[in-house]
């Protein structure tokens, strides 16, 4: 499956700041004019002076992207809708743009089965480069958020910050399986940082929820 | 223009019609598993999965066990008659056709600057606590939260 045009729907998050952009994760379009999902978490149920923003110089994912080039174009967004039970939400933005992504589920995926990923890790450090990788699935579970359990994969990938938000495609059928959440921790609350670094998610058990949930606030 | 107090008669329930379907199956969830609709409107504003670290980049993540007491402040001043709203709150309730549902948006989203959290993400809030006003009446409510704030 070629993925070399995904730089036409997979961008990055970010805030204004009277010093430039802050990027805060992954986004990508949905198919639905100027309709773009993300992670709640990476909003921090906060949309004052959100954007989408891109690298204008990159055509196709193939092109060598310059990571001296700080050049970043934005659109406004809004949220619109959020749920912070499944983490996930709609960005609204002025462009007409959508992409052709059919959401589905991971009840489609079976262990083991391949899926890309799509993103921006690193992006805590201010890098913007847009990311492919492989994976496959190791594990299917339910995860709890204030009592309510929902379907998640675990991808045996390490990922990094700026990755949440971003796409995971089924490499079967194409469809998209899944976002990504973050990373496994026993403790998501007050873990230690070393260089900006959690040690306890320097592992390849990175969380994703399934797309389904995407429906409902579609 | 419409009188503010009758929109807090009746049955409480009534709010959650306010909701889209997804909001409004977590809601009813959470009542279920509360003692209070404040305990769930608490459960919305500080969920997040369980055992997972969020890889956002967000430097500045904003302590969500604060938005409870802030969105109270911000929806005391509304409901209750605080000149800080006087122009939002007169504009709203001289709109025609007014409804539970246009109440709840337009209360959200004049309070969301200031509790630092978008419009939409405060909306099965403001239900919840509109819920409570309603099982109690908006001037006890008010008067309680008075109170409150003069004792602390």
């Amino acid at each position: 499956m070629a993925f070399e045009q995904i730089n036409k729907v997979v961008f990055a998050v970010g805030r204004t700041t009277p010093s430039g952009v802050n990027l805060l994760g992954t986004a990508f379009l949905l198919n639905k004019e100027g309709i773009f999902a993300t992670c709640a978490h990476v909003t921090d149920s906060n949309d004052q002076n959100l954007v989408i923003a891109l690298k204008p110089h990159l055509n196709n994912l193939n092109d060598y992207q310059d990571t001296t080039d700080k050049q970043v174009q934005f659109v406004n967004a809004s949220i619109k809708e959020i749920d912070p039970v499944h983490d996930l939400c709609t960005l609204e933005t002025e462009t007409d743009e959508k992409s052709n992504f059919i959401i589905d589920s991971t009840d489609s995926l079976n262990i083991s089965d391949n899926v890309g990923i799509f993103g921006y890790p690193h992006a805590n450090h201010g890098r913007m480069i847009l990311t492919h990788q492989r994976t496959e699935i190791g594990a299917k579970i339910l995860i709890e958020s204030s009592g309510i359990k929902s379907k998640h994969i675990v991808l045996n990938i390490q990922s990094r910050p700026g990755q949440s938000g971003g796409p995971v495609i089924n490499l079967k059928n194409g469809k998209l399986a899944a976002v990504i959440v973050g990373s496994y921790a026993p403790q998501a609350q007050g873990g230690i940082s070393l260089g900006g670094i959690d040690p306890q998610t320097l592992h390849q058990t990175t969380h994703a929820i399934s797309a389904q949930y995407l429906n409902d606030l579609m | 223009m419409a009188d503010f107090n009758k929109f807090f008669e009746g049955d409480e329930n009534k709010w959650l019609l306010s909701l889209k379907d997804y909001q409004r199956n977590i809601v009813n969830e959470f009542i279920n598993k509360s003692d209070t609709y404040n305990a769930a409107a608490e459960k919305w504003l500080t969920s997040s999965p369980d055992q997972t670290v969020p890889f956002g980049s967000s430097p500045d993540r904003i302590n969500k066990e604060q938005y409870l007491q802030k969105f109270m402040l911000e929806l005391e001043k509304f409901v209750c008659g605080d000149g800080k709203y006087e122009e939002e709150r007169n504009k709203l309730l001289s709109k025609s056709n007014l409804t539970e549902a246009t109440i709840v948006s337009s209360v959200s989203s004049a309070i969301a600057p200031f509790v630092g959290a978008a419009a939409p993400f405060l909306i099965p809030v403001v239900v919840l606590a509109f819920m409570t006003i309603t099982k109690i009446s908006k001037n006890a409510w008010c008067e309680a939260r008075k109170e409150n704030r003069s004792e602390s």
